[in-house]
């Protein structure tokens, strides 16, 4: 492990190159949602025509906040050795309050890999089921049924004796081992685990994604009895524009959800992984670049793998049924639908549902290292001791997601840290950046060390557009909760499961915000010391 | 696909290309001083002095 040997607190990590960084922060932001929920927003929201705000978003919003989280994140990791949220937060905030709303750093990366885990595993375990030919079901809607007996919790009580011996035992075997992985990958360390693996898996990953970019593409007309359904009007659909949909509000909403998102930005994440670069390190280009990499695996090769093979075989009239579908139903249910009647669909089924889990592992091992870092340096324990704290927390919570019936507790969790959450952290970076670094200082924070400059819009965008923006993105989806109870007909805690699911959530944060304030005294120590 | 489909298609994605093989090539053209070595052994020679990170 590469470490600085510090005589306060554990040793610090830091990154052992430049590229590695790059591709651990792209590995981050690339995953299920390139590949499974770019392409269905897309299609629902214009087609071609919703490139337009995409392309607006990702300048106003990705871009900027990705440069505020590298610059304040190398910056707290250099001046004051911290690599958690609260600790950078704390530190920039001179060790005021502003440290609590580091918590929210911890909250959202923790909560999100609970079920994104769970997710990760059924890609593996679909690309096992794929490789042995169980995915060659036939038609009739058994795809459909094999995915909900595959992922319904509530099956370990109703048919416990036929399940135990069928698909349960494999459905917790994949989470299990996919579980492990990502924490043999933390246990390896920042250098040797996520950026050893992530320099292979992101190559690995993108050249799948370009071989089976290039088996759709050969497609041509594969059924001579529907000459319409072919490989030129598969990608007409996904890109004709419909320019009546700009004018939509929800449309541009999307756009800015989904770069908001797609980028992993206002996870804390990209705070953590900045904070281990020196001074000497570029933040500006590396930002660029890793956010463009995901805009590669997004929009050139998410773009044309789903929703033109989709026409090709299952045609115009299923197509709006399948963008509307959602992201399991599109991933789990058609995809296999459509690798079936594919020429080597086997293999591509299995070559994409391993690249759909590399792009989810190199996501998750992220999400793991702002808790292991807060744990670290508030604590001051022994790497092995932080895994075994955090890996109970997640094993309590996964486990809770796969026993409760449907998807209710995992929708619930990605509604509130995704939708409220993440854009409520991304502002308070924002604010930090605005109020406490200061722009100017700000910009010449993120200038020492870089291979390129910052454009000269970006002072004016952060400060004025950028948190209009995250403002408008949080009212629209407050106001999408608050409404119905105004218009009638919508009861408080309804839906037991959902309200104890919102009810668990603020009761981790509370006790999150507890142990930041038990760890702050060990960070402020090891800070001072560094200073 | 219509032809503004394929002006939207190819232009989106020739941004994007360009953009990426751009941020690519200019990070592989930095001088070789700006790049950190991997180090694979912990050889521990700073561990008396300040660390050389602040």
């Amino acid at each position: 492990m590469v470490q600085n040997q510090k005589s306060y607190g554990p040793p610090r990590e830091s990154w052992g190159s430049r590229i590695g960084v790059i591709l651990a922060v792209a590995g981050s932001a690339v995953g299920l949602g390139n590949f499974l929920r770019f392409p269905g927003v897309a299609v629902q929201n214009g087609g071609g025509a919703f490139l337009i705000p995409y392309f607006i978003s990702f300048l106003l919003l990705g871009i900027p906040i990705c440069w505020v989280e590298w610059t304040i994140g190398r910056r707290a990791g250099r001046l004051g050795g911290l690599s958690s949220s609260p600790g950078i937060f704390g530190m920039l905030g001179g060790g005021g309050p502003v440290k609590y709303v580091g918590a929210l750093g911890l909250f959202i990366p923790i909560v999100i890999y609970m079920y994104y885990v769970y997710i990760e595993s059924w890609c593996l375990a679909y690309a096992w089921f794929s490789l042995k030919g169980d995915l060659i079901l036939g038609e009739g809607g058994k795809h459909a049924a094999f995915f909900s007996q595959f992922t319904s919790g509530d099956q370990y009580f109703d048919a416990l004796p036929e399940t135990l011996t069928t698909l349960l035992p494999q459905n917790f075997f994949f989470f299990i081992l996919t579980f492990f992985i990502n924490f043999f990958l933390i246990f390896r360390g920042l250098s040797r685990g996520i950026e050893r693996f992530c320099k292979w898996a992101m190559p690995l990953l993108i050249f799948s994604a370009i071989f089976i970019v290039i088996r759709v593409l050969l497609l041509g007309t594969p059924d001579p009895a529907h000459p319409d359904q072919n490989v030129v009007n598969g990608l007409g659909y996904m890109w004709n524009p419909n320019w009546s949909e700009l004018a939509n509000p929800n449309v541009w909403l999307a756009a800015c959800g989904q770069i908001f998102f797609s980028l992993s930005v206002g996870f804390g994440i990209i705070l953590t992984y900045s904070s281990y670069l020196t001074k000497k390190d570029d933040v500006v280009l590396s930002g660029l670049t890793a956010s463009s990499m995901n805009e590669f695996c997004e929009v050139c090769l998410g773009g044309m793998i789903i929703i033109p093979a989709a026409f090709i075989f299952l045609g115009v009239s299923q197509m709006e049924g399948i963008a509307k579908a959602g992201t399991f139903s599109i991933g789990f249910v058609v995809l296999p639908q459509i690798f079936e009647l594919m020429p080597l669909g086997q293999g591509c089924g299995t070559l994409f549902y391993f690249l759909l889990f590399l792009a989810g592992i190199t996501s998750s091992i992220s999400m793991l290292q702002p808790a292991i870092a807060f744990i670290e340096e508030g604590f001051h324990v022994r790497r092995s001791t932080s895994m075994a704290i955090l890996g109970l927390i997640t094993l309590m919570g996964t486990t809770v997601v796969i026993l409760s019936p449907g998807f209710t507790v995992l929708g619930t969790l990605d509604e509130y840290a995704s939708n409220l959450g993440i854009p409520l952290l991304a502002l308070f970076e924002v604010i930090v950046f605005i109020f406490v670094i200061k722009v100017k200082d700000g910009v010449e924070e993120a200038h020492v060390g870089a291979d390129m400059r910052l454009p000269r819009w970006f002072p004016f965008v952060i400060t004025y557009i950028t948190p209009v923006f995250l403002l408008v993105i949080l009212g629209s989806w407050l106001w999408s909760k608050i409404h119905p109870f105004f218009s009638g007909g919508v009861t408080v805690f309804a839906d037991p499961i959902q309200s104890g699911t919102i009810l668990a959530m603020v009761g981790f944060f509370v006790i999150l915000v507890f142990l930041v304030k038990a760890a702050w005294p060990r960070m402020a120590k090891g800070m001072q010391q560094k200073q | 696909m219509t032809p503004l489909g394929w002006i939207i298609f190819i232009v989106s994605n020739a941004i994007v290309i360009g953009l990426c093989i751009s941020c690519i090539i200019r990070i592989f053209l930095i001088p070789r001083e700006h790049m950190q070595a991997f180090l694979e052994i912990d050889t521990h020679d700073l561990d008396d002095n300040e660390d050389p990170k602040g």
